[in-house]
């Protein structure tokens, strides 16, 4: 088997080497590179000699995800990260599998015997990788989500999806939740905090007592003095107004969603 | 707080009187003993009667609310309120009722003497409005308690949050550098060793962070995290330290605050003397709905530990998940700590 190993440190780079050799003495590495660049060029010319590639996601001048848009990749890859697995775990490839930093050879094993399987059932494996949903799978990679509230209710502990939470707001110190099922909950965050453990392109603080999640809105209405008033999908006693300073914002992450 | 309360909804505005008005009718024509011309009476003037009489009493009740509201708020004194919107709201609708059926009867219907029905028609009416009034007064009693009872959430919850940002951001100096001592050492005697062990450290630190945004993980996760940190302490106590868990099921109704377990075993690392000589048992099993941690202690004779943070983190956490919190017992050289498992209801 010929790999291609596309990584910038070398002592990782010489790390997976020894590994591959203690796997399969046969294995040959074709080439190494530190950077976009080299790698496509590498590729244009003879990308057919290989049969593996090995790329870590930061590379000297880039993500290997840029290595994707320049050209096309029908080998299985094998991706090396030091962020959580979550990310990747989502986009299930045959051709595409993970392994995290530091490496070690039990998983190393088995991605190389995933791999083995597939090339012996697929030979001619023309399976295309998708490369948009790739990219956007690697470039959540390093931001992670709250996906779970705890909030209590006199004795009983009460989880809520982040997604089916309509809108944080805060009255005085207390910031509260709202369900889509309109139910209210006390939360133990700052605005400031939610908003760094938000996914922003769900939540958008539009002023500075306002988190609103972008399903809950029904509508977005011009309001006075250059500024927009946000009706929700439920009952709200509140007036929902963007401060002035945020309209463009705002316009630009409901254009993005 | 500004809620909407029912006799602000417009809905409700719109379709009380008549709905109310209809049972009203029915009740007067009980009254004088003809309700068999229910039928024949039904869409008369008398209904479109009562439903505007009706009409005109809620929405003066409603009024009534409004301007007791804003002059005597329910906060200066619940009584004399009470009181006095049933005072204002009685004698208000007795008026109201009297002067409509008054000039009614006198205009449209013809008849000048008209006693008993001004009795009936006041009495109904009176006995509807006292209901109108005791339904607002118990709405917002009832908005009220829970206002409180959200406020007295409040108050422990602003307390922890500042500690639970605080722990969040803390990975564990200590840990790290004992670890890479031990990590060094190892590689003097076996380079694979030493592999193992820094996948280990990696391990645990990445469950730490992974769990950073998590307010709870499940009993199964937390005792499968254990199992790199075991290794570690194991390399840097050979023969001196023994984590075993008798857990053989895991419900999924049975959840932890994240690093419960890797908490608990540095402190016991920290405030021990751990030697081959007198090794750490570290047991974790389950009774009941709790989680029991026990160790034997041989505490060291200077202590290690001026102020566990972390170990305060968890003390508030579990106070704040459940009714008990964290509780701790002691028995001769065990030490047991009893750790409540919290059941998540999904929304």
């Amino acid at each position: 088997m010929k790999v291609i190993i596309i990584e910038d440190e070398k002592p990782a780079v010489e790390k997976l080497e020894m590994m591959l050799k203690e796997y399969d003495p046969d294995i040959e590495v074709l080439a190494k590179f530190g950077s976009v660049i080299q790698t496509v060029d590498w590729i244009k010319n003879s990308a057919e000699d290989a049969d593996l590639f090995f790329m870590d996601i930061l590379l000297t001048d880039g993500q290997s995800f840029d290595i994707f848009e320049q050209v096309e990749i029908n080998k299985p890859v094998i991706f090396i990260t030091a962020y959580n697995e979550y990310a990747i775990k989502a986009f299930k490839v045959n051709s595409i599998d993970y392994l995290l930093k530091p490496l070690n050879y039990e998983d190393l094993y088995k991605s190389l015997e995933k791999i083995k399987v597939l090339r012996e059932n697929l030979p001619a494996n023309k399976e295309r990788i998708r490369y948009e949903e790739l990219s956007r799978a690697l470039m959540n990679m390093n931001r992670s989500y709250k996906n779970r509230f705890m909030v209590k209710v006199g004795e009983h502990i009460r989880s809520v999806k982040t997604e089916n939470i309509s809108l944080f707001y805060a009255d005085g110190r207390t910031v509260y939740l709202i369900t889509q099922k309109q139910h209210k909950y006390i939360v133990d965050y700052t605005l400031e905090d939610l908003v760094k453990t938000l996914d922003p392109d769900m939540f958008f603080r539009v002023n500075r007592t306002y988190i609103v999640n972008i399903n809950a809105i029904q509508d977005v209405v011009v309001y006075s003095n250059s500024r927009l008033l946000i009706e929700l999908n439920f009952d709200f006693e509140n007036e929902i107004i963007v401060s002035r300073d945020r309209v463009a914002q705002l316009k630009t992450w409901f254009e993005g969603a | 707080m500004n809620r909407r309360l029912f006799y602000n909804n417009p809905a409700f505005r719109l379709a009380a009187p008549p709905l109310f008005g209809v049972a009203i009718y029915l009740m007067i024509l009980m009254f004088f003993d003809s309700v068999g011309m229910l039928l024949e009476n039904f869409f008369s003037r008398e209904i479109m009667f009562i439903f505007g009489l009706t009409y005109v009493v809620f929405e003066a009740n409603r009024g009534i609310i409004i301007l007791l509201n804003k002059f005597f708020s329910l906060d200066k004194s619940v009584r004399l309120r009470i009181l006095i919107q049933y005072l204002v709201g009685i004698s208000i609708t007795a008026l109201l009722v009297s002067l409509i059926l008054f000039l009614y009867f006198r205009y449209i219907e013809g008849f000048t003497t008209i006693q008993t029905e001004l009795i009936t028609f006041n009495l109904i009416y009176l006995l509807v409005v006292a209901f109108y009034h005791l339904y607002h007064l118990s709405i917002v009693f009832l908005y009220k308690r829970n206002d409180r009872l959200v406020e007295q959430e409040l108050q422990q919850k602003q307390h922890l949050q500042l500690e639970l940002n605080a722990f969040k951001n803390q990975v564990n100096p200590e840990f790290l550098f004992q670890s890479l001592e031990t990590v060094i050492s190892s590689l003097h005697e076996s380079k694979k060793r030493a592999d193992e062990l820094v996948d280990n450290l990696a391990k645990s630190y990445r469950y730490t962070l992974d769990n950073r945004h998590n307010d709870l993980v499940t009993l199964k996760t937390e005792i499968e995290s254990l199992d790199a940190v075991r290794k570690i302490y194991e390399a840097r106590f050979p023969g001196a330290i023994f984590i075993e868990s008798d857990i053989a099921e895991f419900s999924n109704e049975a959840n932890l605050v994240p690093c419960t377990l890797n908490i608990l075993l540095e402190k016991a690392v920290l405030t021990n003397i751990i030697s081959e000589s007198l090794p750490l048992h570290f047991k974790t099993q389950l009774k009941g709905n709790k989680l029991i941690i026990c160790y034997n202690e041989n505490k060291r004779l200077r202590r290690h530990d001026p102020k566990n943070t972390r170990m305060e983190f968890l003390e508030k956490a579990y106070k704040f998940f459940s009714k008990d919190g964290i509780q701790i017992s002691q028995k001769q050289d065990f030490i047991s700590y009893q750790i409540p498992l919290i059941k998540i209801e999904e929304e």
